[in-house]
């Protein structure tokens, strides 16, 4: 029974989760961006709407 | 004994689905900010151009600078949001950052609509994903 209940809880999560797997591994081989990656895109915020 | 390896497998794919899926929407998220970032930047770019040109005046450049100081500012905000997530991996900081950024995507359409109503076809109404 409870090994029933095991797969069909991991059907589940095969079939519902399968998007999110697909968008793992799309991004395979591009690093999640780190804390300094994510501030760094403030750069090219530097300049105000007048300064341009 | 074989049920408890079968219920420690279901255990470890929840959890790796869970990192996947927070994994992807730090990444995701980052793309489209740095998109966004990129998107001001040039976009700015082509409206000096413009004026340069004679196309927009500088009443219309004073309409345009502050919608664009609003996209700025709420691309900042996300940026801030976005790695206070990748640092805590709170739901509350996730759901934080994913209203900022689409606040910030939702400005940004305010900016071109606003540039495109003086010149048409300057800036793409919505951020495209490199």
């Amino acid at each position: 029974m409870t090994i029933q209940l095991a797969i069909e809880i991991a059907i589940l999560i095969l079939k519902y989760g399968l998007p999110v797997v697909k968008d793992a591994l799309d991004s395979i081989g591009k690093p999640e961006p780190s804390y300094e990656d994510i501030l760094a895109i403030k750069e090219k915020l530097a300049l105000e709407p007048e300064q341009y | 004994m074989k049920r408890n390896k079968a219920l420690f497998g279901v255990l470890l794919l929840v959890v790796m689905l869970t990192g996947i899926a927070c994994a992807s929407f730090v990444k995701t998220s980052a793309v489209i900010l740095d998109t966004g970032a990129s998107a001001y930047d040039n976009g700015m770019k082509a409206v000096r151009d413009l004026q340069d040109k004679g196309f927009i005046n500088d009443e219309q450049r004073a309409k345009i600078n502050d919608v664009a100081r609003i996209y700025r500012a709420s691309l900042l905000v996300a940026i801030d949001t976005l790695a206070t997530y990748k640092l805590t991996k709170s739901a509350d900081d996730k759901n934080k950052a994913f209203v900022a950024i689409g606040e910030a995507v939702s400005h940004w359409a305010d900016l071109a609509k606003l540039v495109n109503s003086i010149r048409p076809g300057t800036l793409p109404e919505t951020i495209i994903i490199k």
